[in-house]
């Protein structure tokens, strides 16, 4: 507008009709706000006294304690490091995972631990393994699969017997059955039916003549 | 939920609970009500660790879970709300307010409870008791040495000369810590028995600070009653309740159940091999069912709650009148906790004879000066306490509502004066008072040049502490033709400043974070050698090898730490100090929702 341009003081109408003079405007702006300002004024100091200092001690053992207790859930660390030093102090104090079971009428079915169907899947792969130098590295992923799965059976002892409650129930059984195989296949980027050394061609070709792609 | 809550509750997720339950935590806390699937897909986290990570959020009231807003069928879904979360910042404050009332048992009680979340009433017993029994020797023994030369020690040290005569017993004297060493077997009799434990919890049940948990059956039943009865058209079907049950609307919330547990505390023994197993397999043969299986228990934070807002009422009164006035409101109070539900205005009428009669004997006070106490009180322009009637000598009331917003009142107040001085804070009074003023008028009230009026008022208004509303004479708002008038909301400026509370403690949290991870190397260190000393203590080592191995820190070293433990241990208690003023904004905040 027509004041705009010609100084930063302009005004469009008569400011001495407000009652403000020209020079008590406060200072304009010249940036953001500074992340830490000054402050004017100094914070009052914290209570000092025997009831805080017995919270303060609370507190801090609480965060102490909760950090050893089996609900504290930390990521699946790589296991073939090395472990260090310090870790076997903690480690010492940590309680076991196995010692905490919830008490599971008050939580929802679907947060228990699942059985593992035996899926005929893992049952085929077993045949059509075969040992040689390139199957080794494969064999030895697999039984590191299983060995794993079998690392879940004891902590299954404290399930309670399945309860079918309805096909929704079913359907997320499936469904996460279906993740944990999708997880398990994409592990071996081989799929051992393409794979034809010619050695065993002869006595399993019976078997294998639906399982084989047609090339 | 807004974004400094969701920060803050990470923060307390991830301290307490490991940072897998603060994905998920604040996963399910940005996004609302979630199922399984959703909740593994989009955190990326393995399903064993999200099914863990729900328990243990579920077990701690975090979290709650329904079917699904499709009808029944579909699959369960999961809630989180800040509020539960928030309370961890409180859960020293809880402890330390149950020892007052209730001794170290109740102390202990409520410490297990929180840190589990929910248990059955008979672990809770068995726990608390093995604590309380390892405590028992340190304080038996420090009990008898404190006492000096009196009688109990004498009368003590004569039953030992005896005993060490007839049995043979070493009974040794460490001159330095002036303790003394007592054989284990001596202390057979110092068990914490069940029985004690069992009547601290039930006094806590009684008094309401205590509850239990909600059963499922609500949500179960929704979820699997539906393909058992087939939806007729006709009637409707029971109506899927997306609010979780309180534990309120349980009829058997605070009844104790009947348990059969005799026994008492184990102690722990000096760790042999052998005696580890016997205590295991005594461990496992201990695990019978005590008769209350399936039944949690879980602390009752609105009674804490209540407890706190008569506390902080009792000792304003007490600040602001004399201790006998204090005296006086804290006998109204105690004679209406039973009868004043949770989100009252106030409380029922007591009369003056009442209150004369429940006075503590200690106060020999006259009948007509606790009269003239009433009225002052009345006549207080706190408005603490207000009169209902005339009968009985006159009929008296707390004002519940009314002396929170006070109190935040007060808070408010304090903040403007620390922040900005005391000629702002007396600015902000004048608006809280008077409502609207202009311009002129704040500087006239106030009695401040106006250059220095103008600029608090426009300081105070750029931090939304003060509000300008705008009245025009005509409808085009012309500048010139407007008024300007200067206004304080206490509602919404006390929320502001709750946001900035929590704001605060999260930046604290980060602070201590912060600072513990760069001198992680030295607490590790020192972590490692107090371990050594304490193995090589255990062993019997000679006082040199101890002094060597506390050379390893250098004097440098060992002044860092003490520094790190300095800063470390105001952050903390700062975050403790904090939440009181949370405590007192967030209540005043929900009594205005309640009345609203």
């Amino acid at each position: 507008m027509a004041g705009r341009g010609r100084g930063i003081g302009a005004f469009s109408f008569n400011v001495e009709a407000l009652g403000i003079g020209r020079g008590s405007m406060p200072e304009s702006r010249v940036g953001p706000n500074p992340l830490f300002p000054n402050t004017d004024f100094k914070a009052v100091p914290l209570k000092a006294g025997e009831d805080e200092d017995y919270m303060l001690a609370l507190k801090q053992e609480m965060r102490g304690t909760m950090q050893r207790l089996p609900h504290h859930i930390k990521h699946l660390s790589n296991k073939s490091e090395v472990e260090r030093y310090t870790e076997r102090y903690l480690k010492q104090k940590l309680m076991e995972d196995k010692d905490w079971s919830p008490e599971w009428s008050l939580l929802p079915k679907e947060l228990m631990p699942q059985k593992k169907k035996t899926c005929t899947k893992p049952g085929s792969k077993k045949k059509t393994v075969k040992i040689s130098g390139k199957d080794a590295a494969d064999m030895l992923n697999k039984l590191d699969n299983l060995a794993k799965k079998d690392e879940g059976n004891p902590e299954k002892s404290d399930d309670e017997t399945e309860k079918k409650t309805g096909n929704a129930e079913e359907d997320e059984e499936d469904i996460e059955e279906d993740i944990e195989e999708e997880d398990v296949e994409e592990e071996n980027d081989y799929i051992d039916s393409y794979f034809d050394n010619g050695e065993d061609f002869a006595p399993d070709s019976d078997e294998n003549m639906d399982g084989e792609a047609t090339y | 939920m807004t974004a400094q809550e969701v920060r803050l509750c990470g923060l307390l997720l991830r301290e307490h609970f490991g940072e897998v339950v603060e994905k998920v935590g604040t996963h399910l806390l940005r996004g609302g009500a979630q199922n399984l699937r959703i909740i593994i897909h989009e955190t990326g986290v393995p399903l064993d660790l999200v099914k863990k990570s729900l328990c243990v959020l579920v077990q701690h009231g975090a979290c709650v879970f329904s079917s699904g807003r499709k009808g029944a069928g579909s699959p369960t879904e999961y809630r989180t709300s800040c509020d539960r979360i928030l309370r961890i910042l409180r859960y020293p404050r809880y402890i330390y307010t149950t020892k007052t009332l209730y001794g170290d048992t109740g102390e202990l009680i409520i410490e297990e409870l929180l840190q589990r979340g929910h248990m059955t009433m008979s672990s809770t017993v068995k726990t608390v008791a093995d604590r309380l029994t390892q405590n028992m020797e340190g304080q038996y023994l420090s009990v008898c040495i404190n006492q000096g030369l009196s009688k109990l020690f004498s009368l003590f040290l004569k039953v030992f000369l005896v005993l060490r005569f007839l049995f043979f017993v070493e009974i040794e004297y460490d001159k330095e810590t002036a303790a003394v060493l007592i054989p284990p077997f001596l202390l057979e009799g110092l068990c914490m028995d069940y029985g004690e434990v069992s009547n601290a919890f039930s006094k806590l049940v009684e008094t309401h600070f205590l509850q239990r948990c909600p059963p499922m059956v609500a949500a179960g039943a929704a979820a699997s009653a539906a393909p058992a009865t087939p939806a007729t058209p006709g009637t409707p079907a029971a109506p899927v309740s997306t609010a979780p049950p309180s534990p309120e609307s349980f009829p058997d919330c605070y009844k104790v159940p009947h348990m059969t547990l005799v026994g008492r505390g184990k102690r722990q023994l000096c760790s042999e091999d052998g005696e580890d197993q016997r205590n295991a397999k005594r461990a496992k043969m201990d695990s019978q069912a005590h008769g209350d299986e399936g039944i949690c228990w879980q602390v009752n934070f609105e009674r804490f709650h209540l407890h706190f807002r008569d506390q902080a009422i009792i000792s304003a009164v007490a600040n602001k009148l004399d201790q006998t006035s204090s005296e006086i409101v804290r006998t109204m109070l105690r004679m209406s906790e039973v009868t004043t539900s949770p989100t009252a205005t106030c409380t029922k009428p007591l009369s003056a004879n009442e209150i004369f009669r429940s006075l503590p004997p200690s106060y020999n006070i006259a009948r007509p000066i606790v009269d003239q106490y009433l009225t002052l009180l009345v006549d207080d322009p706190m408005e603490f306490v207000g009169k209902a009637g005339e009968s009985g000598g006159g009929m008296y009331v707390v004002n519940l509502h009314r002396a929170l917003a006070n109190l935040a009142r007060a808070t408010l107040e304090s903040v403007v004066q620390e922040r900005f001085g005391s000629r702002s804070a007396r600015i902000f009074r004048l608006l809280l008072r008077k409502r609207h003023l202009e311009q002129k008028q704040v500087e006239d009230f106030a009695m401040i040049p106006a250059k220095e009026a103008k600029d608090m008022l426009y300081t105070l208004l750029a931090q939304n502490l003060v509000q300008l509303q705008e009245i025009p004479k005509t409808p085009d708002f012309a500048p010139s033709r407007t008024f300007y008038l200067y206004t304080v909301n206490q509602l919404p400026t006390a929320r502001m400043l709750l946001q900035n509370c929590y704001k605060t403690v999260a930046n604290l949290i980060e602070r201590r974070l912060f600072e513990s991870r760069e001198n992680k190397r030295l607490l590790e260190k020192s972590q490692r050698i107090e371990a050594i000393l304490a193995s090589l203590q255990a062993s019997g080592a000679e006082p040199e090898q101890l002094t060597e191995v506390e050379e390893m820190i250098t004097a440098t070293e060992k002044q860092q730490l003490e520094a790190l433990r300095l800063h470390i241990n105001k952050l903390d208690s700062a975050e403790n100090q904090v939440d009181e003023s949370i405590f007192l904004l967030e209540s005043y905040i929900n009594s205005t929702a309640s009345t609203s």
